[in-house]
């Protein structure tokens, strides 16, 4: 199945979950629920509809690269938080409850940075007139 | 001598225990108002259903530097977050009511602590944590009436 979030590939999500996140059963659909979800989130927290600037598949937008992708950060932490919640010992029981948390608290922290900034007018009109 | 309700319109917890008179319906849980202003990084205008007049709020908690000390891009902030959006007021029953009769209240703004907000950006400090880097007042800490 393909990826279908917009903003942020599954790799990236994978990446931000971390080694030993539950594989088995967060898989490729899963990952596509989450990103979807967080999208729709951080478009109704930030109230602009970030995706209606891009075109499916993921990377297709008329924004600039070098600031879109803040978009793409603050949806695989979020999603990265949801991978690890599914089993929170991890694949095979890997995890141990400190690393876990470490990494939950890690990620909230980036989210909530990223959609404190993303909130902010000014920098909402930054991302959409900079030039490609 | 009486209350100016005009320009203090809170009361605080023990005048409210004193039965003193207010002419408008007091503060004493969470609320939700409209932001009509946005005065500075750490305090707002509201309007709420049960008054018919605008009032302050400062937000608890947190601490904004003043407009002479470089408030501006906090308070510029705030108005783009904030201005114009319904809020909810979450009120600190031991801490209602601050210096110059404000209301004290924590900001939610779509499920978000706005004086956390700022703080993650640097736009403000923990109130606690205020005079961090600040050097000390000696004449205030030795009780002295001059000293430095």
């Amino acid at each position: 199945m393909g990826h279908t979030g917009l903003w942020a590939t599954s790799a990236e999500c994978i990446g931000k979950a971390g080694a030993n996140y539950n594989s088995t059963a967060v898989i490729e659909a899963r990952i596509n629920e989450y990103c979807l979800q967080a999208e729709s989130l951080i478009n109704a927290l930030t109230r602009y509809n970030w995706s209606n600037e891009f075109t499916a598949p993921a990377t297709t937008t008329t924004l600039s690269a070098d600031v879109w992708h803040m978009l793409g950060f603050a949806e695989s932490n979020l999603v990265g938080i949801y991978m690890l919640t599914y089993k929170p010992t991890g694949e095979d029981d890997l995890l141990n409850r400190i690393e876990f948390e470490d990494r939950i608290n890690i990620l909230r922290d980036g989210f909530l940075f990223a959609v404190s900034i993303l909130r902010d007018k000014k920098v909402q009109k930054f991302i959409q007139e900079a030039t490609i | 001598m009486a209350h100016d309700f005009k320009k203090y319109p809170e009361l605080t917890n023990q005048e409210i225990e004193e039965h003193m008179y207010s002419p408008h319906p007091q503060i004493t849980e969470d609320i939700w108002v409209d932001v009509v202003k946005v005065i500075d990084g750490d305090t707002i205008r509201v309007v709420w259903e049960k008054r018919d007049f605008d009032f302050p709020v400062r937000f608890l908690g947190i601490d904004a530097p003043e407009m002479n000390e470089g408030g501006f891009e906090a308070r510029e902030y705030l108005k783009g977050v904030i201005e114009g959006e319904e809020v909810l007021l979450k009120i600190d029953q031991d801490q209602r009511v601050g210096k110059y009769g404000r209301l004290l209240a924590k900001v939610i703004s779509l499920g978000m602590d706005v004086g956390e907000m700022m703080m993650r950006l640097g736009y403000a400090k923990d109130f606690d944590a205020r005079d961090e880097g600040k050097l000390k007042n000696l004449n205030k800490e030795l009780r002295m009436e001059q000293w430095f």
